[in-house]
């Protein structure tokens, strides 16, 4: 590990104004938060090349997380941009059903992604990317037990725990290639003072990688897991706790006889992730569709006495909704057969990510049932899949600001917090970097509601339910969907970005205006009404064209184009036909159709969350949460101790915590407040 | 529970021969000990079973009582609880509480015994609701509905109904959160669409919980009647005969009665006892068409009293109106047929042919439509009965038709398991949610929207039971469907 020349004139500074501790997808956006704002931040990672990679599957986006990359991308966060120059094939989802749920997903070249991460990266003046493994977190004692972040103490990494010649270490290599440029290489044991310290080091904590029943240390294939920081955070008093992951066998491009199998195009034209980028984005590749049949689950029974998950090796939970594929099998028998989506890993990749098989089974298990799976008779693994298990902080220990309770200046985002994916991790790496910068400016923290975000939807989920397995965003877990379209997520969130100062100025204009012209699009056609000519053109080609007979009919004469268009059958493309221009660039016409579409439930939304809001806005005081009522359960004391709420909406959503509960605690506040107004 | 304790007089206040105090919570069995004597028992005290003996207060006898001790879990309370029975009055009881505060008991507000239990698990919210209208009943009916409901009549309907609303809300959700071409990353059915498609199955599901909720609430409306005292309004015409009937059904010279129209100008209400249920008759003034302060005063308080009606006998003088005219003021009326009876009025002076047809039609129609009754269904026109006041003032049949109605009303207020104003009003808000998720299911609106109101009905009935059932649907999605990359 001898340092070149040049990597050794890059110094190491000795102190800073936040260390950001991992590069992955929370860690870059949290970087860039910080950098943006001008504070003096230094990104430690293993891997200089490594930022931003994706570790699983080569995607971003889908159901729910689509709207989440498109929110982070609406605050000025990154990842919008990295899969929009990065993304070669791109599709957006559930294209059938409402605006609410559309969700835009892009494959992406992973080495393509890094280049992209980095590039934006390294335009900051006031951040510093080193090489190395944080093994301690320093703190000293501030008032009454409570603890302050003094700074990080560094070590190289220890790629020689990764055991080279063994399955996962296949892809491991010590990084020989020099660092890029301007990247400092630790040598030895250093130290950086800073008062803020984001964590945000994914499954590294304490991780163990398991294909069959031969488990090793790793944080993922090839590289060593975080030791010692597990410690240090078990020493300051955090709760651990365990989760499991998994990713599928990576498969040889030239091995799979793509010819047989079912192609799967991109979207034309390809719908982009960013608001604020012009840059073209290309569906470049294809994706195919296999599926798993009897000998294939034929096979994984087989194998199933040496499943480290059957066999009691692996305690972590892992997500219900992305099961392995030996977990499939045992779970649903009835079911014959699973799809696998043959994704590439990037344009020069030799690799292709089989989605839908991920597995911790023995290698030779591995190839035997992949092998019965059309399309890849002949299939060569290239690297084998794995399970990995891996501490996370409990979130019970979290404020909504995404800062650990009792270490002041220490915050923690991504899978550390029991999150599973990237998006889930962009998000919150964005919310905490600038939370820090709020910190060191002095700003009140950044707290997104649940009817504002589904950001804020997955900060409040994490702090008010402990995950008890990794947590994915689904629709469905928020109340207010309707107003949480992915198309309006600018409109919902640029000017916070702007005023946090990470989205730039022309880009938050840019957003204004593009909601200007809607509405005043929208404005026409409320004014305009539907002639009988009109009716009449359209009715009468609709002989030909039965489609459209359903769509309008004589009872629609007289009426404006907005109502039209709010009936469930009428789309914006039919308005033109309908004798309606609608004076608007197209891509922002289903942004159109959403407004008028949902517009009858928009009023309904607010006079709930307006209802809501008092409880949302009661702040429970200290003395209160510290030593809720006695007339309170058992179980919700418990529990308010536990999660330290900071509002009654938020205890209200604590498991275990009854509406009860809550009218008693409100009592409670009002009693309280009445005292402090009577001396 | 480390919660404090409380105490409290169970009975009434006032001259008794017996009291009962409650204490409950962790200091009850150390106040036992230290200020009871049992005639030949020692601490520890056995559980649930009468012991006679002396409360003092130090040396000082207070009273002699039978105490009772239920430990906790396994009371009304879910705590430590003891019952006192001590003799009654003005004086004893308030010296025992004085005794029982002194010793760390603090005094219960009202209904926190049954909060404790609700806290405590004992009771769900429906049954906490029932004790209240239990020992507020002013009638058996009453009475017998609440003890159906603290029994868990209303959990037992309403978790059944939130449980198919679950499964429906589940299959909603999982086809917003599925994608239908099978993208990965994203959840897949694991039932045969073949077999069964979502949108059948969701509205199968909506319209019989619907339906369920809705027969609930007819109870409600029953009840509500009962417990606010029935009203039947006597309106029609003027110079009808509504005071003159309404005398006779009183059996005395209550509305002055004469033969010039608009005798009457306001109404006049008369309490009257049927079985064990209040009743209140109301004689109204007929519409004035003349004009003035007097009338128009006159016309508003007759709206009003058949604004409250829970019964309208629409009385029509045969001699003076045609069927075609009662038919319009039964419009006027704007009614359920169920809660209105014309009384066919000086019947014996002057029901001319076309009254005689009038009446044998209807007669015909209701034998054919079977007997009246909760199984009958609804009537579709409103009973008709002939009565006389001139030859012989006989309003038997009239009272006959009043009283199958009041049984009527009687076994829907009595199979009701609407106990409180809080439950009627949720559950009408989950009806009406579900309404609208059914309308936009027909006409083929998105899923998301269908959801947005089945959610709407699942946090009402939540809200009823005390339960939030945002995670039910989660925990449905992910045991109903294999998810999966």
């Amino acid at each position: 590990m001898e340092p070149t020349e040049s990597q050794s004139q890059m110094s190491l500074p000795a102190n800073c104004d936040a260390v950001v501790v991992g590069g992955g997808h929370a860690g870059i956006e949290a970087a860039w938060a910080l950098g943006r704002r001008g504070h003096k931040v230094v990104l430690v990672t293993f891997d200089a090349r490594a930022l931003g990679r994706m570790s699983c599957n080569p995607s971003v986006g889908g159901l729910a997380k689509g709207q989440l990359a498109r929110e982070v991308d609406a605050l000025g966060g990154l990842m919008g941009r990295l899969i929009d120059r990065a993304g070669i094939h791109f599709r957006m989802l559930n294209r059938r059903k409402g605006p609410a749920v559309h969700g835009p997903r892009a494959q992406a070249d992973k080495p393509a992604y890094c280049r992209e991460a980095w590039r934006f990266l390294a335009t900051l003046p006031s951040l510093r990317v080193v090489e190395a493994e944080v093994t301690e977190i320093e703190t000293e004692s501030s008032r009454a037990g409570a603890r302050r972040v003094t700074g990080v103490r560094l070590a190289p990494p220890r790629w020689s725990r990764v055991e080279p010649g063994s399955a996962h270490s296949s892809g491991a290599r010590r990084p020989d290639a020099p660092p890029p440029p301007g990247v400092v290489r630790l040598a030895g044991a250093a130290e950086i003072a800073a008062p803020r310290v984001i964590l945000t080091i994914g499954t590294f904590l304490e991780a163990t990688l398991f294909s069959g029943l031969d488990p090793r240390h790793g944080g993922r294939r090839g590289e060593p897991p975080a030791g010692a920081l597990g410690e240090c955070l078990r020493g300051l008093g955090l709760p651990l706790a365990r989760l499991k992951t998994g990713t599928p066998p990576r498969l040889q491009r030239a091995s799979i006889d793509f010819a047989s199998l079912e192609e799967q195009p991109g979207d034309e034209p390809p719908p982009r992730f960013s608001f604020f980028e012009e840059s073209p984005v290309r569906n470049r590749v294809l994706c195919y569709l296999t599926r798993t049949n009897a000998r294939t689950h034929e096979a994984i029974r087989a194998g199933l006495d040496r499943s480290p998950l059957f066999g009691g090796l692996i305690h972590g939970v892992g997500p219900r909704y992305c099961p392995s594929i030996e977990d499939k099998v045992v779970r649903f028998p009835d079911r014959t057969s699973h799809q696998i989506f043959l994704e590439p890993e990037g344009l020069e990749s030799e690799e292709i990510y089989p989605n839908g098989i991920s597995t911790s089974l023995p290698v030779d298990v591995q190839l035997a049932y992949v092998r019965t799976i059309p399309g890849l008779e002949c299939a060569q693994i290239v690297h084998p899949g794995y399970a990995v298990e891996y501490d996370f902080l409990q979130t019970s220990g979290l404020d909504p600001s995404l800062s650990v309770r009792g270490v002041t200046g220490l915050y923690a985002a991504g899978q550390i917090n029991g999150t599973s994916g990237y998006e889930e991790a962009a998000a919150q790496g964005v919310i905490a970097g600038l939370n820090a910068c709020a910190e060191l400016e002095g700003r009140a923290p950044l707290v997104l509601r649940r009817d504002q975000a589904y950001i804020g939807v997955l900060i409040d989920d994490l702090i008010t339910k402990v995950p008890t397995e990794p947590y994915r965003m689904f629709t469905s877990q928020s109340e207010y969907r309707l107003l949480l379209r992915q198309d309006n997520a600018d409109q919902r969130l640029s000017r916070i970005g702007w005023k946090r100062g990470l989205l730039a100025e022309e880009d938050y204009r840019w957003v204004e205006e593009r909601w200007g012209r809607i509405a005043a699009a929208r404005r026409r056609l409320g004014a305009r009404t539907v002639t009988r000519a009109a009716l009449h053109a359209a009715t009468s080609r609709s002989e030909s064209e039965e489609a459209q007979t359903a769509v309008v009919s004589e009872r629609d004469w007289g009426k404006t184009y907005e109502e039209l268009l709010r009936k469930p059958e009428v789309t914006v493309e039919a308005l033109p036909r309908l004798g309606c221009q609608l004076e608007l660039p197209q891509g922002e016409w289903k942004s159109l159709e959403a407004d008028v579409k949902y517009e009858g439930y928009i009023p309904r939304l607010l006079r709930d969350i307006a209802a809501r809001r008092a409880l949302e806005e009661t702040v429970i005081p200290f003395r209160v949460a510290e030593d809720p009522p006695q007339s309170l359960s058992r179980e919700a004391r418990e529990r308010l101790r536990l999660h330290r709420p900071r509002t009654l909406g938020q205890a209200g959503r604590i498991p275990g915590v009854t509406p009860c509960d809550i009218s008693l605690l409100a009592v409670r506040i009002r009693a309280l407040r009445k005292d402090v107004v009577k001396p | 529970m480390t919660t404090d304790t409380i105490a409290a007089l169970a009975t009434a206040r006032g001259i008794a021969a017996l009291a009962v105090i409650r204490i409950s919570g962790p200091a009850a069995i150390p106040i036992l000990e230290r200020h009871f004597r049992a005639a030949g028992r020692r601490p520890p005290f056995p559980a649930r079973s009468a012991m006679l003996g002396e409360l003092v207060c130090g040396e000082e006898r207070i009273d002699q009582v039978v105490a009772l001790f239920f430990p906790g879990p396994h009371s009304y309370t879910g705590e430590d609880l003891v019952e006192l029975m001590t003799h009654g009055g003005e004086i004893v009881p308030e010296r025992v509480l004085e005794l029982l505060h002194a010793s760390g008991a603090r005094p219960a507000r009202a209904g926190e015994f049954t909060q404790r239990a609700y806290l405590n698990g004992k009771l769900d919210l429906t049954q906490a609701e029932a004790v209240e209208s239990l020992i507020t009943a002013r009638s058996a009916i009453e009475a017998q509905a609440a003890l159906r409901v603290l029994g868990g009549g209303l959990r037992e309907v309403l978790a059944a109904s939130i449980d198919a609303l679950v499964e429906a809300q589940a299959l909603l959700e999982a086809s917003l959160d599925i994608q239908e071409d099978g993208a990965p990353d994203t959840l897949s059915p694991i039932w045969d669409p073949a077999r069964e498609s979502m949108g059948p199955r969701v509205g199968r599901l909506l319209a019989r919980e619907r339906a369920r909720l809705r027969r609930l609430l007819e109870g409600a409306r029953a009840r509500r009647m009962l417990r606010a005292g029935y009203r039947i309004v006597f309106a029609g015409r003027s110079n009808a005969g509504k005071s003159s009937l309404f005398n006779a059904f009183l059996g005395r010279e209550r509305a002055i009665v004469s033969p010039e129209p608009g005798t009457t100008r306001d109404f006049l209400d008369e309490p009257l006892d049927w079985e064990d249920l209040r009743i209140v008759l109301t004689d109204t003034a007929g519409a004035q068409r003349a004009k003035g302060a007097i009338a128009e005063a006159s016309n508003r308080r007759t709206r009003e009293a058949l604004a409250a009606a829970s019964l309208v006998v629409e009385v029509v003088d045969v001699a003076a109106t045609s069927t075609e005219e009662l038919a319009e003021d039964l419009a006027a009326l704007n009614r359920p047929a169920g809660e209105v009876i014309v009384a066919l009025h000086k019947w014996d002076l002057g029901a001319g042919r076309a009254w005689q047809a009038w009446l044998a039609e209807r007669e015909g129609q209701a034998r054919a439509a079977g007997p009246a009754g909760p199984a009958a269904g609804k009537p579709r026109a409103p009973t008709a009965v002939p009565s006389s006041v001139k030859a012989s003032p006989d309003v038997a049949p009239l009272r006959a038709a009043i009283e199958a109605r009041m049984r009527v009303l009687g076994s829907e207020a009595q199979a009701t398991l609407i106990v409180a104003e809080r439950q009627a009003e949720r559950i009408t808000r989950a009806v009406e949610a579900l309404e609208r998720a059914e309308g936009l299911l027909r006409e083929g609106a998105g899923a998301e929207l269908i959801a947005f109101e089945t959610r709407g009905a699942l946090d009402a009935l939540g809200e009823l039971l005390g339960r939030r059932v945002g995670h039910e649907v989660l925990e449905q999605i992910f045991s109903r469907f294999c998810v999966g990359k």
